[in-house]
């Protein structure tokens, strides 16, 4: 009995500490769970109330139209190819930009670089400029008149300019290159913070076993990185599928020339604050826009063997 | 409110009707007065106003040793000139240094041109109509300007905007407006005059932009809401507000109290109010605009008519405001 009792007492001050920490737990949380569910649980509520809806958003008037907004984006030609132009995006950015962050990465955590932490801050700097400004300064780049078209043409490579920002074959190809640029530098800080905890045994191992530094990028980081690559990519499909910046400075809001820039994100902003009530079919898109995300975003986790958090 | 978002403001009906003696309504310039008024009533006082004017860069036109003065006034004079002058251009500064003047592919600047001689881009029912015959042949203009390889817009110079192309030495013309008069001055230090706008079938063209002070058609304080709004469009107020900020008054009568017809280059873009047109056009005139941006540029540079892209311009603008049935 006596043992019996002595081992009750710390439990319950146990117990009585774990309530508290519980309690803490929640108040810590409060905060950020306020701001959560006003600004994102409610406001995705009320996109999907407009989207079952006629809005106006001026008189504040919703008149209830069913599944009519969905059923004009699935036939809307315009919306098919803003979602193939986005899709296009995603598909090509998203592995480059992976696969360049992770072999600078590996680049910059080896042994034999030398003035690593310069070469960093060089790598860096893309993503400290604005994307407004960096817009502007790849549309310089590109231009007809521009350092690129002269530096081809000089080399012999063509011999008239190329029109890169007004010809729709060109023109969301460099978004892309512009995209790619200036995503990359966070990527790659995220897989060197990774890198720096990978053991130095693991490579001299594999040394020992005669392995390459093709074999150890392989076989070594690439597995290690896993958890990481995740993370990327998902980061990477949502960032590149909700693409509008760019494309709205690249084209000044138009999505030309040709619809070639007009990505499903720039086309909501069009339908939800021109002059014309269409903020319901807005937030029909917006909705679509995101299952597509949220569906794009598992199956890539699923290729990539899982979140690493299992 | 903008002049361009008038029309949806009172196709939604939220707008009083102001009375038009109070706001001294005659006292302002006509085409502005009429951008606030729908069948015969008035529902905004114009604040202030801005227009286009033909900026020359006096320093490149030295350089070259070309008179301002022999610049053609008119558009067509100006095709057939730009080539030469483009090419004294190349000479002095090196090839693909400076252009010779910019245009935009913009409707809130083409407008003006679009509507020469009866075109009418826009249907009364507010339907996209940018492909009919009057319309293409006024943009045919543009393509011709282009054509003379002295042409571009900022954009293809690698610009964010005209006023940028224009005094960052860029281009030694540019069609711009009165609010970059400061930018110029101060900013770039660029050594400028400016001329009217050329000529368009025989006829001056240009745009004005304006904002209106409006009033909500439930507010319950008419009485006061009309005096505020007397009391800043009057002559003495906007006097002080035009001075103060460097905006182009909405009045003659103000624009001499406070000498702006002095400056002879203010003076040019003030005289540009009476032949330009107010940019407005009905309550769907966002979309099209946004469609025409979208399609104009594939006239202008790849192998697409005028009349093609803006076949194509039309269907997309028709369509998204179909939508908003």
């Amino acid at each position: 009995m006596a043992s019996n009792l002595e081992y009750r007492k710390p439990q319950k001050t146990g117990q009585k500490r774990r309530n508290r920490e519980t309690r803490q737990a929640y108040l810590f949380l409060t905060p950020a769970l306020i701001i959560i569910i006003i600004f994102f649980v409610a406001a995705i509520a009320f996109a999907l109330f407009m989207s079952f809806n006629k809005v106006n958003m001026f008189s504040q008037q919703f008149r209830f139209t069913g599944f009519k907004n969905y059923l004009n984006a699935f036939s809307d030609k315009v919306a098919l190819k803003a979602l193939s132009n986005t899709a296009l995006f995603s598909f090509v950015v998203v592995p480059l930009q992976t696969l360049i962050a992770l072999v600078i990465a590996y680049g910059l955590s080896s042994h034999a670089v030398k003035f690593k932490k310069t070469f960093r801050l060089i790598y860096f700097l893309p993503t400290l400029t604005s994307s407004a400004a960096l817009t502007l300064i790849f549309m310089f780049i590109f231009n007809v008149a521009g350092p690129l078209n002269n530096f081809f043409m000089s080399i012999g490579f063509y011999n008239k300019p190329i029109n890169f920002l007004q010809n729709p074959a060109y023109s969301l190809k460099v978004i892309m290159v512009m995209n790619i640029w200036s995503t990359v530098p966070t990527y790659m800080t995220i897989y060197l913070a990774s890198l720096v905890d990978l053991p130095e045994s693991f490579y001299e191992a594999a040394e020992m076993d005669g392995a390459t530094s093709w074999d150890k990028l392989r076989y070594i980081t690439v597995p290690y990185l896993r958890p990481i690559t995740t993370y990327v990519l998902l980061t990477g499909i949502i960032g590149t599928f909700q693409m509008f910046d760019q494309a709205f400075i690249f084209s000044n809001g138009s999505g030309g020339p040709n619809n070639s820039t007009l990505t499903l994100a720039l086309m909501i902003y069009n339908y939800a604050f021109g002059s014309l009530n269409t903020m319901g079919y807005a937030c029909a898109l917006a909705i679509l826009l995101t299952i597509i995300i949220f569906a794009v975003s598992r199956l890539a986790e699923k290729i990539n063997g899982g979140n690493g958090l299992q | 409110m903008d002049s361009s978002l008038y029309p949806w403001f009172i196709s939604q009906g939220v707008l009083a009707q102001l009375p038009k003696k109070q706001m001294q309504s005659t006292k302002f310039y006509k085409n502005l007065i009429a951008a606030f008024t729908s069948k015969g009533k008035l529902y905004g006082v114009p604040k202030d106003n801005s227009t286009l004017g033909l900026l020359i860069n006096k320093d490149m036109f030295k350089k070259v040793g070309v008179d301002p003065k022999t610049i053609p006034t008119s558009y067509a004079g100006l095709i057939k000139w730009l080539p030469g002058f483009q090419a004294k251009l190349n000479k002095a500064y090196g090839k693909g240094k400076v252009t010779a003047m910019t245009y935009d592919q913009d409707m809130a600047r083409n407008l003006a041109i679009m509507i020469a001689k009866g075109g009418k881009p826009v249907k009364n029912n507010g339907k996209a109509n940018l492909a009919s015959a009057q319309v293409v042949k006024n943009l045919g203009l543009y393509k011709k300007l282009v054509n003379t390889g002295a042409v571009a817009t900022a954009k293809d110079l690698g610009s964010g905007d005209n006023g940028t192309a224009f005094g960052t030495g860029k281009v030694a013309m540019t069609e711009e407006g009165n609010w970059t008069y400061q930018v110029q001055k101060k900013q770039y230090k660029t050594n400028f005059e400016v001329l009217p706008m050329p000529t368009y079938q025989g006829k001056q063209r240009g745009m004005i932009f304006t904002v209106g002070w409006g009033e909500n058609a439930e507010s319950k304080n008419k009485k006061l809401d009309n005096a505020w709004i007397a009391y800043v469009t009057s002559k003495k107020e906007m006097s002080v507000w035009a001075k103060t900020v460097g905006v182009m008054p909405s009045r003659p009568d103000v624009a001499k109290a406070i000498k702006l017809t002095k400056d002879s280059n203010l003076d040019t873009w003030l005289k540009a109010t009476n032949y330009s047109t107010v940019w407005q056009e009905g309550n769907t005139l966002t979309t099209i605009n946004t469609s025409y941006q979208n399609f104009i540029s594939d006239a202008m540079n790849v192998k697409m008519t005028i009349k093609q892209a803006m076949i194509k311009a039309d269907k997309q603008a028709n369509a998204a405001i179909s939508n908003s049935k």
